[in-house]
């Protein structure tokens, strides 16, 4: 099977539970989510649960000669408009604070990478029920 | 249905969940570790072959290519796509489930 098989076209909801220094489940997705693009697909969202909310924040810091997950999915967000949504329980438990629960604890930088925003996981089910698939991507 | 699995037959137990609800006329995508599954004369292989005969195996290109596994090595009967070969086998199966 190749690439030139034309489906019809549909909205893709994508969960990922892990990190991009854990497992591949952060670029499989990411690549995933390009090449439905490329396919006149729409990424509905994308879910960031456990330690998938470590592709989230803004001051992961890799070697300049190195890929940057966080900025991939922010220049895609900014690309395709696409809703990245992280859990806001794993996020918390993680230190991983948007600007506004930052300063609610007393603590001053947001954290959270552009064009990602915190929310509750009814965000995963609204995704699942208005979505025609949804992918899990896990370590 | 489409079952996606990352793992390798060597992580025992997300395989072993795998190939006991498997049904005919499903189909497997094999990315990540999980296309070690798919190389020729590996135990892995074999064992794949015996469980299931009656299921269309897939496995991602680039993933092959990243563990060296040329498509010489791939066993028989297992189809090899890319992303855009994945895309098309997520549309194409109204349920999909992946195995972690």
């Amino acid at each position: 099977m190749d690439s030139t098989h034309t489906p019809p076209t549909m909205k893709f909801a994508i969960q990922i539970n892990s990190g991009p220094y854990q497992s591949e489940s952060s670029e499989s997705a990411y690549q995933f989510v390009r090449a439905a693009l490329r396919k006149g697909h729409e990424v509905y969202r994308v879910f960031f649960y456990y330690d998938g909310i470590d592709n989230a924040f803004r001051y992961a810091s890799p070697p300049d000669d190195e890929k940057s997950m966080v900025q991939r999915w922010s220049q895609l967000a900014r690309r395709h408009d696409i809703d990245l949504v992280v859990c806001i329980s794993a996020a918390q438990r993680r230190g991983l604070l948007c600007i506004e629960e930052a300063r609610r604890v007393g603590k001053v930088d947001p954290d959270l990478a552009d064009g990602f925003r915190i929310s509750g996981l009814g965000q995963l089910v609204e995704a699942a029920i208005e979505a025609d698939r949804l992918l899990v991507f896990s370590a | 249905m489409l079952h996606i699995m990352n793992h390798a037959a060597f992580d025992s137990a997300p395989v072993d969940r795998l190939l006991s609800r498997i049904g005919e006329g499903h189909t497997l995508m094999l990315i990540e570790n999980g296309v070690y599954m798919v190389k020729r004369g590996s135990v892995a292989a074999e064992r794949l072959e015996r469980s299931l005969s009656d299921l269309t195996v897939c496995v991602l290109a680039p993933d092959l290519a990243a563990r060296g596994i040329t498509a010489a090595e791939v066993m028989a009967r297992v189809t090899v796509v890319d992303f855009g070969g994945f895309v098309d086998l997520a549309v194409d199966n109204a349920v999909i489930h992946s195995w972690i």
